[in-house]
């Protein structure tokens, strides 16, 4: 058996030491559910918070579980021991004079709260607000949306559209390597705190360096399952179909494992957990960070393939493995350079998206769909056109989301048929070069 | 040596020459990858029974333009006709069912298939390939029967019968181009087109296939075939077909394509070392 | 630790509900890939069709249940079309990203709290089995398997089911020793070759899709009626890749593959995880709590069969009892 059994049992032993710190207990603190209670003078104006409003929370069964008042900032936490459903209830006998509940209020909201996230249950009391933005107002901010979660996604494509062109692999486990990266970000950053503000640049600071060990691990793992699997099956001249159904069951055992320590519950990093939008943009400070590393981190890998030689060597295997390796290429060290590279910037791409929405076992697998989209859309094997597919597949989806606002659970929907509407008129993708595909 | 005067004799030696009876006709036949153009014939015709040699140096255009008139690559402009049929947008099944069965350069032998159930594949319009009549064995027992004979007395001509029921997948290469060529024949083709049936065989077989290609002639079959054995090119083929850069640049019987300076030179240019065999 | 129940119980597993439903969409399966070699990832999708091809019109406009079956084999055809139109002519990579794109986009639309009256959303659909019930032939209501309990219902789809996993297994194996299955199985080794000797390859090919995805809808039936829920969660593209494993397992390219796969494949998932519950439990010997516990045991059963899919696509490709010669995978 030429497959390298030492390098496979490394990849095992190292996978389990770098996801060692799953191992430790997360803290099992209460589940915060945050109660804000605002007015709205009459005639308009800036809502202001009021204090003093008793607020209760009752469990499922509909026994009492907390009560507190808000304090001057018109916001009170109440803490409730596991997940489930809770409804907060608002006493209207605490309600200053003047402040009253609006038509419909009934002073009750249902809260599902999670370890981790929390909850949240809002009452805006006074004069009914503005009137709900117009459609046109909000497009501005889809737009924002979709290029921040297209850059998202393009950091993850662009890793697994290099891997494709090098190798030949859709490897299913990309999507694993994003949350694991996501994941052990996390496990770092909940024990190992340097800077302790949760917001602010030693929110940046601390995030940034535990990012770190997040890249660290997925770029490893990535590169020993190349020496170790990828590597001797190639050798074997084992088939792509055969390395892609083993990339599936990679994926399936990491999925499962991460669920088995991590747990299935999603969990916020503790930095940037509220923030508000700029007076100048729809975005918050986190998205900025967010997309201004993506842009970096693609500008870096544009940079490299384009000029360095690395990058040309990249290239070169990409067109013609047999020619290039003839040509003095170490073929082997390149693709191993590339699944490290993937590896790194998944792992990269999930503590972003993670930052974005939250840390969850499958916050990779469901985006992998959305990332073979953006590389078909762009191309299959062409790492720029991954980057254009994944700008694409990014809009669409959210404009999705603001055009067929009631059907934003469907947004996923909008962006997988069109890569299958594509395939009918371009099979080979926005960026492909023309030329049979079959 | 095998050349018919009666049919080709007063054909003249120039690219895009006139036939009495041709079985293929191209006209302005265009290729281009990118911005390379990979094959671009003008009018082109092969004469019914005979046995024609497309001949060329590496990248002239030889496989490509096999791939177009036999519907595996589709062209940017011109038009093609076999026997009488407009060729243009046809389905490459369709043209094997007209009669224009190919080889492939890179054998494409199916090799977790035995040799025979490889030949059985290759007998026509079964009724048992049919979806709706596959499951009811009697009506396709005596054809299949029947096709198994016919590939059981060609695997003898090709004397592969000993090996009829290995996987195609271990035999060797020279084995793999005969299996290829006795599979198309089972398709009872009127043009057989063959891309390097040489390429591989081993230098003893390859006298015998020499014969088979010679009796297919015979059978009333045509032949085309890109080779780069000219040895074998000059001793069986009527008629020679000379490609360069796309282009058809001379053709002619076998002796007078072997004098033609342009051809010469063409190979020459292509790669210096290479032996024509074809001088006279 | 209860080893006659834990034992029964994976008996129980390895010819229950799942494993039919299992082996009917790795058999399906074993037509795409084993034998045509379509990569089809949204096997899922052809087993949700057939779930709620059963359970809408029989919820929604009162069908009578076994009047839905032809409704099963319309969609999963349908549905075939729609998925090898676009891509059976294309690279088989492409069929692969579209066919999981397919499935995924029919599990968001019937998960959807949009139609909830019609799809039953997440909750699915739960209703729909009375005349399946009414069916019965059983007097007794209550069986044993050794230690394991079963109701008259679950023994009759049992033996409803398997007599499905029959047919097609007769079905198929009836189909690829004919000429037509030779066409198919050149068509896996090489469709060029096929091309060039007149077959037409797009046809053959898309029959080879629907014959697959009607079996595997059937496979959806039975899960359904079994489970006695139409639920979108069943169908998550796991269940493609387990298929996968269960096809891999009993060998690719052979009739018996998925029923011998689908039949150890959940007599093992049930042990584990009959024996992990055992081994995480309140009093007796118990395995130590920092490595595994009553909460998170059930994960484990999962992670077995990501390695145990690696592991036979490496060493044993050609599954657990085929010869190495005649293993039918990829070795281009």
């Amino acid at each position: 058996m030429t497959i390298r059994i030492r390098h496979l049992v490394a990849a095992l032993v190292t996978f389990v030491a770098l996801a060692g710190a799953l191992w430790m207990p997360a803290h099992a603190d209460d589940i915060i559910i945050k109660v804000r209670v605002q007015n709205t003078p009459e005639g308009g104006g800036k809502k202001q918070p009021v204090e003093g409003v008793t607020v209760t929370v009752f469990d499922a069964a509909g026994t009492e579980i907390a009560t507190d008042v808000t304090d001057a900032k018109g916001v009170v936490d109440l803490a409730v021991p596991t997940d489930g459903t809770y409804t907060v209830k608002l006493d209207q006998d605490s309600l200053p004079d003047g402040i009253g509940l609006r038509e419909g209020e009934t002073g009750e909201r249902s809260v599902t709260p999670t370890q981790g996230l929390g909850g949240n249950a809002n009452f805006n009391l006074g004069a009914a607000g503005p009137e709900a933005k117009s459609k046109l107002d909000l497009l501005p901010q889809a737009l924002l949306n979709g290029v921040r979660f297209g850059l998202v996604i393009a950091i993850m494509s662009v890793g697994l559209s290099l891997i494709y062109a090098t190798t030949g692999l859709s490897n299913f486990a990309h999507a694993e390597t994003v949350t694991m990266g996501a994941v052990v970000t996390w496990t770092v950053d909940d024990h190992l705190r340097i800077f302790h503000s949760t917001t602010g640049i030693q929110a940046f600071l601390q995030l940034g360096f535990t990012a770190l060990f997040g890249i660290a691990a997925t770029a490893t793992f990535s590169g020993l399952l190349e020496t170790g699997v990828w590597r001797p099956m190639r050798r074997r001249r084992i088939g792509l179909t055969s390395m892609m159904i083993v990339s599936i069951g990679i994926a399936i055992f990491v999925r499962f494992f991460i669920q088995f320590r991590f747990g299935d519950q999603p969990k916020s990093y503790r930095e940037f957990s509220s923030q508000k939008n700029l007076s100048w943009l729809p975005a918050t400070p986190r998205d900025l960070f967010a997309a201004g590393v993506s842009l970096l981190m693609l500008g870096g890998v544009a940079y490299m393939l384009m000029r360095t030689r690395t990058g040309k060597a990249i290239r070169a295997v990409s067109d013609n493995p047999e020619l290039s390796s003839s040509t003095g290429i170490n073929t082997d060290r390149i693709i191993l350079f590339v699944w490290v590279l993937g590896g790194g910037l998944a792992g990269l791409s999930g503590v972003l998206f993670g930052l974005d929405e939250q840390v969850q076992w499958n916050m990779g697998s469901r985006l992998l769909l959305l990332m073979f989209a953006a590389i078909t859309l762009g191309g299959l094997g062409r790492p720029f056109g991954a980057l254009v597919g994944s700008l694409v597949v990014g809009l669409m989806v959210q404009l999705w989301a603001w055009l067929f606002s009631g059907y934003a659970d469907l947004k996923n929907v909008g962006a997988l048929l069109a890569l299958i509407l594509i395939l009918l008129v371009r099979p080979q993708g926005i960026l492909g070069r023309k030329e049979r595909v079959g | 040596m095998s050349s018919d005067p009666s049919m080709l004799g007063d054909v003249a030696c120039e690219p895009g020459a006139t036939k009495p009876d041709p079985i293929l006709v191209a006209d302005s036949v265009r290729r281009s990858f990118g911005g390379l153009v990979a094959v671009d014939v003008d009018h082109l015709e092969v004469q019914r029974n005979t046995i024609t040699a497309l001949i060329g140096p590496n990248g002239a255009g030889k496989t490509t333009f096999f791939n177009l008139l036999t519907g595996f690559d589709e062209v940017d402009t011109g038009t093609w006709s076999f026997d009488g049929n407009p060729m243009n947008k046809v389905a490459p099944h369709r043209t094997a069912k007209l009669g224009m069965v190919r080889t492939f350069q890179l054998t494409k032998s199916l090799t977790r298939m035995s040799v025979l159930e490889n030949m059985r594949l290759g007998a026509f319009q079964q009724k048992g390939e049919r979806f709706w009549a596959a499951p009811f064995p009697a009506l396709w027992k005596d054809e299949e029967a029947a096709n198994t004979l016919r590939a059981e007395a060609l695997l003898t001509r090709f004397k592969m019968d000993h090996m009829r029921d290995e996987y195609a997948g271990s035999l060797s290469g020279g084995q793999r181009k005969l299996l290829e060529m006795a599979r198309a024949l089972m398709v009872e083709p009127k043009l057989i087109m063959l891309d390097e049936p040489m390429a591989g065989v081993n230098p003893a077989l390859k006298q015998s296939l020499l014969d088979h290609i010679r009796s297919l002639k015979g059978e009333g079959r045509t032949v085309l075939f890109v080779e780069h054995d000219m040895d074998m090119v000059h001793e069986i083929s009527d008629w020679v077909i000379v490609m360069a850069e796309g282009r058809i640049i001379a053709e002619g019987p076998p002796a007078v394509i072997g004098a033609n300076q342009e051809v010469i030179d063409a190979y020459l240019g292509a790669h210096q070392n290479s032996d024509l065999g074809l001088r006279p | 630790m209860n080893w006659s129940l834990i034992i029964s119980n994976a008996l129980y597993s390895a010819i229950g509900v799942n494993a039919i439903g299992f082996a009917l969409a790795a058999a399906g399966l074993n037509v795409h890939f084993g034998y045509t070699g379509l990569l089809n990832f949204g096997q899922a999708g052809f087993l949700l069709i057939g779930a709620y091809s059963v359970a809408i019109p029989v919820s929604e406009w009162g069908w009578n249940l076994f009047a839905t079956i032809p409704v099963v084999i319309v969609m999963a055809t349908v549905f075939a079309l729609l998925l090898g139109i676009p891509t059976l002519r294309l690279r088989s990579d492409y069929l692969a990203i579209v066919t999981i794109a397919a499935a995924e986009i029919l599990r968001l639309l019937v998960s959807t709290p949009r139609w909830t009256g019609f799809t039953g959303g997440t909750d699915g659909i739960n209703s729909f089995t009375k005349d399946f019930r009414n069916s019965v032939p059983f007097s007794r209501d209550r069986f044993f398997l050794w230690k394991q309990p079963l109701t008259n219902y679950d023994l009759w789809i049992i033996i409803v089911g398997w007599f499905l996993v029959a047919v097609a297994g007769v079905f198929v194996w009836a189909l690829i020793r004919s000429p037509w299955g030779r066409v198919l199985r050149s068509i896996r080794e090489d469709e060029d070759a096929a091309r060039s000797l007149g077959k037409n390859v797009f046809s053959y090919k898309m029959i080879s899709l629907v014959i697959g995805g009607v079996i595997g809808a059937f496979g959806g039936v039975v899960l359904a009626i079994g489970n006695q829920t139409a639920n979108p969660i069943t169908f998550r593209t796991e269940l493609t890749f387990f298929a996968y494993a269960i096809l891999v397992l009993g060998g690719v390219g052979k009739v018996r593959g998925p029923i011998i796969g689908s039949i150890i494949f959940w007599f093992v998932i049930s042990f584990t995880e009959g024996f992990l519950k055992n081994a995480t439990d309140v009093g007796g010997w118990k395995l130590p709590g920092w490595l595994v516990d009553e909460n998170n045991y059930g994960f484990i059963r999962f992670m077995l069969v990501g390695l145990g899919l690696v592991l036979l696509v490496v060493f044993r490709p050609q599954g657990i009892f085929g010869n190495r010669k005649e293993q039918a995978f990829d070795v281009k």
